[in-house]
């Protein structure tokens, strides 16, 4: 399989007033075409500014984002590649416009991208029919008349228009409830499957990474710290950092969770960046910065020093 | 034992709909009771009229009886808003789902405590108001510098600790928390989870924890009551429930939950939505959405025993075995 996107050592700084923030700090990542990949970790960890800075939403301080091979450079690259990877977000409440109907909605992206009028209405209607929304039933609707779920469907609707290769879920199920989530992502697998869409999978929630994900890549502080197949990650994490999101799911087997909060990332710790976290540290973890190593299958790789050969 | 808590035909309307209907809850102290259920079913409505904190355009019915240890029982539907106001938080708290908005912007969280304790006990002197701070926040695990700070200054995890705190700070016997940790992240949710049993398990408490999350509910509560359209449609014990489901909506929130280490592959979703409170169908509310729904769904199934403490409201329960669901004409949620 060929990379839909390459990130290669890509860094976002903000400046904050404790100093510049590095919400991401070198992160490498290939996302391939066709596959769910999942990028997981707690708030704040800058699995969302990974995914903005891989559109260009952000400017990034270093590093560089290819897809198919090319290096995205200038406008018009960007702006292909924001056709042909779409985004959607975890809030359906706030992210499509309140005032203009569903088939306006899902028709702008055609209209941003300069496609003939004459073709929008069977477009929409094709969107909206493989997102399971009735066109004639809900073409004419306002947000507000919609339940969440429907807003859902209607958010990945308007990023099939232009017939992307991949799309970007941001949390696209953690505000909605349980049944509704189970259809969300229904739609979201059936559309992978029947357009061979890329999915790159944002959340917190190992136990939806781990039903979803081909792949996944754990986040800490701007950091990749593990990636490698989802089951084998998940089944044996080679970081510690994994081990406890894994512990965290509920109902949790393992008694004591991880303590403390994600540290500034202003103010990064020295060393490893997760050991003053961390139940397994020893000698060399607060001044030693471990790059991945590899950890038991190939492709499986998890920034610990425990693994260092 | 005797209970600490009882609800009986509690109802709620809001111009003339149920959006709860005829619930009954029994809790003996130091038990957690989860309630469980999708938005709109009605677990919010219920937790705030236990403490009398509905809006104005709601009116409820129904008998809330609170039996303090050592105190005499406390009749909360008789009592009047003055009235409420010696309950609350003196004997019931209420651990709020918005934790990020409930505490006030401008005042500091030890004056926000302080003046929750002030309230029940006017005459308290000021270095045992502190005094009882400090240990507040020591007991939530925070560091005592949180007390000198505002709410903007706290993470999500620190503040919800801070509700928390401002819950236990007179001391009641019955703790309800409205999705402490919808907002969390996983490893903070475990975080507040462990605060929580910790809490039970020193200070006695007795807890109603509202989630939409049953796994959440499965790590903590003892039993648990699953609510849908406003009604309780099942309850038992927290193992059984998880087990060996007596309703077709417990079933298939349980399938559609992931489980590591369990099936990889996607449950088939519940179709539709919740119906609208105005709009319900008659008989069973879950029918339109039942694999399982037959002619006798058109008459209400009553909640009845289907097995040693286990009650179900399905006219088919007990359920010996789940047949394969038929899949129902889809209609998006």
């Amino acid at each position: 399989m060929s990379a839909l996107m390459d990130v290669r050592d890509l860094a976002v700084h903000f400046p904050t007033r404790g100093g510049v923030a590095k919400a991401l700090d070198g992160v490498t990542l290939d996302w391939r075409r066709g596959e769910i990949l999942g990028v997981v970790g707690e708030s704040g960890c800058g699995k969302s500014t990974l995914a903005r800075a891989m559109l260009g939403l952000v400017p990034a301080a270093a590093g560089t984002v290819a897809t198919d091979g090319a290096e995205v450079h200038g406008r018009a690259a960007l702006r292909a590649l924001r056709r042909n990877v779409q985004m959607i977000f975890q809030d359906p409440y706030q992210t499509l416009n309140p005032r203009r109907r569903v088939s306006d909605i899902v028709a702008e992206a055609l209209v941003v991208a300069g496609v003939p009028r004459a073709e929008h209405a069977a477009r929409v209607e094709r969107a909206l029919d493989e997102v399971g929304m009735a066109p004639e039933r809900f073409m004419r609707r306002y947000p507000h008349e919609l339940s969440g779920g429907q807003r859902q469907r209607v958010a990945i609707a308007a990023t099939l228009v232009l017939e992307p290769a991949g799309i970007i879920c941001d949390e696209p199920v953690s505000m909605l409830d349980v049944s509704v989530r189970s259809q969300i992502l229904h739609v979201l697998l059936e559309l992978q499957r029947a357009r061979e869409l890329a999915l790159l999978f944002i959340t917190h929630d190992l136990s939806l990474a781990w039903q979803l994900c081909d792949r996944i890549a754990v986040m800490y502080l701007g950091r990749i710290v593990e990636q490698g197949d989802a089951r084998d990650v998940i089944e044996r994490p080679g970081h510690p950092y994994t081990q406890a999101l894994v512990d965290a799911v509920p109902p949790r087997k393992q008694r004591t969770p991880l303590g403390g909060e994600l540290p500034d990332a202003a103010n990064l710790p020295a060393g490893c960046r997760f050991h003053p976290r961390c139940p397994q540290r020893f000698e060399p973890c607060d001044h030693e910065d471990p790059p991945l190593f590899r950890a038991g299958q190939p492709g499986h790789e998890a920034a610990c020093l425990l693994l260092k050969p | 034992m005797s209970a600490l808590l009882e609800v009986s035909g509690l109802t709620v309307r809001h111009r003339g709909n149920a959006i709860v209907d005829g619930v009954d809850l029994t809790l003996a102290p130091g038990e957690a009771l989860g309630l469980a259920g999708e938005s709109g079913c009605g677990k919010s409505t219920t937790a705030l009229s236990l403490m009398k904190l509905l809006p104005a355009a709601l009116v409820q019915e129904g008998a809330i009886a609170l039996h303090p240890p050592g105190e005499e029982t406390i009749n909360i539907d008789r009592r009047t808003e003055r009235g409420m106001q010696l309950v609350r938080w003196r004997h019931v708290s209420l651990v709020f789902q918005g934790a990020m908005n409930a505490l006030d912007p401008v005042q500091r969280v030890e004056r926000q405590i302080a003046s929750a304790i002030r309230l029940h006990e006017p005459r308290a002197k000021a270095a045992d108001v502190k005094a009882r701070i400090l240990q507040l926040l020591g007991t939530v695990g925070l560091p005592a510098r949180v007390g000198r700070s505002y709410a903007h200054q706290l993470s999500g995890g620190q503040r919800q600790r801070v509700m928390i705190a401002l819950a236990l700070a007179c001391r009641p016997s019955l703790v309800i928390a409205d999705e402490p940790t919808t907002a969390l992240d996983v490893v903070m949710q475990a975080q507040i989870l462990e605060l929580l049993e910790r809490l039970r398990a020193e200070l006695g408490l007795a807890l109603i924890l509202i989630s939409h999350d049953l796994s959440v509910l499965a790590e903590t509560c003892d039993r648990i009551a699953v609510m849908y359209a406003g009604r309780i449609v099942e309850t038992g014990p927290v193992g059984a429930v998880f087990s060996a489901p007596q309703h077709p909506y417990t079933k298939r929130l349980l399938d559609s939950l992931p489980v590591i280490g369990g099936s990889r592959a996607l449950a088939v979703p519940i179709p539709g939505g919740p119906p609208d409170p105005a709009d319900a169908p008659p008989g069973c509310s879950f029918r339109p959405r039942c694999p399982y729904a037959a002619e006798r769904c058109e008459r209400r199934p009553a909640l009845r025993e289907v097995a040693t403490e286990r009650s179900a409201a399905c006219h088919f329960a007990p359920w010996e075995r789940w047949p394969e669901p038929i899949v129902v004409a889809e209609e998006p949620g």
